[in-house]
């Protein structure tokens, strides 16, 4: 050893044969894509640290800033260095997802690969310090550790970017707990990354937290709704159908914030040269205000939005719903509809049933959905009013909506988790909540991605939008609003692409749904009979033969389900999501034995089971009382 | 030390060696006792200063200069009443390893270099006190 150490010395410095050892490695096994291009030469003439060897012949960094040099790690025993910064961190027996700021000297890290049952944990290293990053890596093989299952890197200095690789580590699915561990000298170091790197992290998670709830709470009243809808739907266009047909035009899309009062006198002025787009939310507003909006959008499929619509009939309006939309808003408010799914699977299974109707992107909010179907419209210019996504004065909703409430700061004092402030329209703070935030976000995220169209605010208040261009709605509807009136409808009527779906066939695609959805429990009722006697084996211990003849028929089953790719299998998927998401999270993190993992399948195969019972109790009722709606009738 | 003894006249009027090497075992006593002590403190104040470094745990390092003034002072006077060299040797030592990392401390200090501080303090200050005490122990008149 003192060999190596005294060969270590000699030899101390950058090698640029160490440098690519290591690259070449975090190319193939981590997430570095701007390291390449970095200009070593630049290093060398002025590096980003200065690098020593400690008394273990280890790897000692120093940087410097405003206050001075200062060492990022110890000069001497680096294994109780880590020791006492591993132990002032949360880590604990659930932890199984560790974040480590910093990759330093690996100090850190080699602690915690050393450790027992290291393989259980994913231990992301996330690197902002691109230039010192590299200078270390032509200092020290680190081939250990970046070669270890469990260490992954993210070297990249842009707090997005870096937040969005942490995120498939903390799925829900998986993440039991995880823990960050940040070094003091570190968290000097990257103070300025940190702070918005956390604060994005806890929007993302917030985000992920209400997606996963949703998903896993409503998913068969989804199916559910977009079966029952799937009567219109097959007589109406989809969003697809109206691909590019507003190209270059101006829309206006309408939400319910408490800033829309003030727009209601220009709105009118000019509602029959601009597309108005209305979030149901803001129907009412712009009823009492005499203004009929082209478009009213819907895509909540619970019973709380039909409040909005309550009463309300179309006086001209067109309705576009999400397909898994409020039942009773579809049935009642209009005979003149377009349709869009939320996701690429809902798409896939009603293609069997409707044909293609055309995806509009869901951020959560009914704006986000309109947004993303005015840019498939392909809509010149898309202006926002009335989206204040904050407590606009103190208040949620314009004036007059059944869904206003009113905050103050006791409200917000009682509650910090839920509200918090961020930065307003014309730079001010505001409060806003979890969930008008995660909306904000995803706004931010797609303005960029739609070339076509030009996105301003002219919301005039609320929280700001970035990438949209905060303009006076007076200037905006001025310059780009039609010379000329236009009808709507006739444009509507005449898209080309957009063949209705006759009732005959319909309900032959009805029947052969149905057909599937009952092969899918009978296969479902084998394997979990089959998966129970497996389980019963293991748990009286039967004989070696015995329990391989038991699961050689068990796989049989599940090999001809495995063969099942119909419209069945995705219909019944809706009913079993919340199951579903239940095993896989229990296989990811519990299954130890055979037998935990056999009782996992022997309990999805009976959700399942359940599922297809539920599924096809819905297709009996329709079929017995198919009755065609008038639309449908008159084609 | 050897000041404060002179100044009692216990040399000079005093042929009572006992009465002079009472003070100095009591000196040596307190000596050991306050390394002991410091050293307790000063290894929470390492533990701190590696995984949450704070104004509380360099305010309460400030705190150790008058004790660590008078280390030196004992240690510097210690040299004349003591007759093994190995003894004079060790004392010796603890005062240049104190004005040797006194340096580094406020350099460290003033840059909040507090890995560095840690540093000195574990594998120096600490050490050199464990070894005073040590030394100080081994040559308390009985």
């Amino acid at each position: 050893m003192e060999t190596a150490a005294v060969l270590r010395n000699e030899t101390f410095g950058f090698s640029k044969e160490t440098f690519e050892t290591n690259l070449k490695l975090l190319d193939t096994k981590h997430f570095c894509p701007t390291l390449q291009e970095l200009d070593l030469e630049t290093l060398f003439e002025s590096p980003p640290g200065s690098m020593s060897l400690g008394n273990e012949s280890h790897l000692v960094l120093k940087v410097s800033d405003a206050n001075g040099q200062y060492q990022l790690n110890s000069r001497y025993n680096p294994e109780a260095e880590a020791r006492a910064i591993l132990g002032e961190s949360s880590i604990d027996d659930d932890t199984n997802v560790i974040v480590i700021f910093g990759f330093g000297n690996a100090g850190i890290l080699r602690s915690l690969v050393s450790k027992e049952n290291s393989e259980k944990c994913k231990i992301v290293v996330i690197e902002p310090s691109l230039d010192l990053f590299a200078w270390t890596m032509g200092h020290e093989d680190f081939t250990d550790v970046l070669s270890h299952d469990s260490v992954n890197v993210v070297a990249v200095s842009d707090v997005e970017i870096a937040v969005n690789s942490l995120m498939p580590f903390l799925s829900l699915l998986t993440l039991k707990n995880w823990a960050p561990v940040i070094a003091p000298p570190v968290a000097r170091l990257l103070s300025g990354f940190l702070k918005q790197f956390v604060r994005r992290l806890d929007e993302l998670v917030a985000a992920q937290k209400l997606g996963f709830a949703t998903t896993a709470d409503t998913s068969d009243l989804f199916m559910t709704n977009a079966f029952l809808n799937a009567r219109y739907a097959a007589a109406s266009p989809g969003i697809i159908h109206l691909r590019e047909a507003w190209k270059g035009k101006p829309t206006v899309l309408v939400s319910a914030g408490p800033s829309l009062d003030k727009q209601l006198d220009l709105l009118n002025e000019y509602k029959d040269r601009v597309l108005i787009v209305a979030m149901g939310a803001s129907l009412r507003t712009l009823r009492n205000a005499g203004i009929e909006p082209h478009i009213v959008v819907t895509v909540d499929p619970f019973h709380l939005m039909y409040d909005h619509f309550k009463g309300l009939k179309s006086e001209g309006a067109w309705l576009l719903s999400d397909m898994a939309g409020n039942h009773d808003i579809v049935k009642t408010f209009s005979d003149k509809m377009i349709f869009a799914h939320s996701t690429p699977q809902m798409e896939t299974l009603f293609q069997h049933l409707i044909n293609t109707r055309g995806l509009m992107i869901s951020g959560g909010s009914v704006a986000n959905s309109a947004f993303s179907a005015a840019a498939i419209m392909g809509s010149g210019q898309i202006m926002f009013v009335g989206q204040d996504l904050a407590y606009t004065g103190g208040a949620s909703h314009a004036k007059g909506n059944v869904k206003r409430l009113e905050i103050n700061d006791e409200s917000v004092q009682k509650d910090p988790q839920k509200f918090k402030k961020v930065r307003g329209y014309y730079g001010e703070d505001v409060i806003t909540d979890n969930k008008m935030n995660s909306y904000r976000i995803w706004f931010e995220r797609m303005i960029p991605t739609v070339k076509g169209s030009k996105v301003y605010n002219c919301t005039e208040g609320g929280a700001n939008i970035e990438g949209a261009e905060n303009r006076p709605f007076k200037e905006c509807i001025e310059q780009f609003a039609l010379a000329e009136s236009f009808n709507f409808d006739e444009l509507m009527n005449d898209l080309e692409t957009f063949t209705p779906i006759d009732d005959d066939a319909f309900r032959k695609r009805v029947l052969r749904l149905r057909h599937q959805v009952r092969r899918i429990k009978m296969l479902a009722s084998e394997a979990a009979k089959s998966a129970g006697k497996v389980l019963k084996g293991i748990e009286v211990e039967a004989e070696d033969t015995e329990l391989d003849r038991l699961k050689v028929r068990y796989n049989r089953v599940m090999k001809v389900m495995r063969r099942q790719k119909t419209a069945g299998d995705l219909f019944v998927t809706g009913f079993v999501q919340k199951g579903i998401m239940f095993i896989q999270r229990r296989q990811a993190l519990f299954n130890e034995t055979e037998k935990d993992k056999m009782f996992s399948n022997y309990t999805y195969q009976l959700t399942l089971k359940n599922a297809c019972k539920k599924a096809d109790k819905i297709l009996e009722r329709f079929l017995r009382t198919f009755n065609p709606p008038p639309s449908l009738k008159k084609k | 030390m050897l000041q404060i003894v002179k100044e009692s006249g216990v040399i000079e009027n005093n042929p009572n060696e006992q009465t002079v090497e009472f003070s100095f075992r009591e000196m040596c006593d307190d000596c050991t006792s306050y390394c002991e002590r410091a050293e307790r403190v000063l290894r929470n104040i390492v533990v701190d200063l590696r995984a949450h470094p704070s104004y509380a745990s360099v305010h309460e390092l400030l705190e150790f200069e008058p004790g660590l003034k008078w280390l030196i002072t004992f240690a510097s006077g210690g040299e004349f009443l003591v007759h093994d060299e190995d003894s004079k040797i060790m004392l010796s030592q603890f005062v240049s390893t104190i004005h040797r990392i006194s340096g580094e401390f406020a350099n460290h200090l003033e840059s909040k270099d507090y890995v560095g501080l840690a540093d000195l303090l574990e594998y120096e200050l600490i050490p050199a006190l464990s070894d005073l005490s040590q030394t100080v122990i081994a040559m308390r008149p009985q």
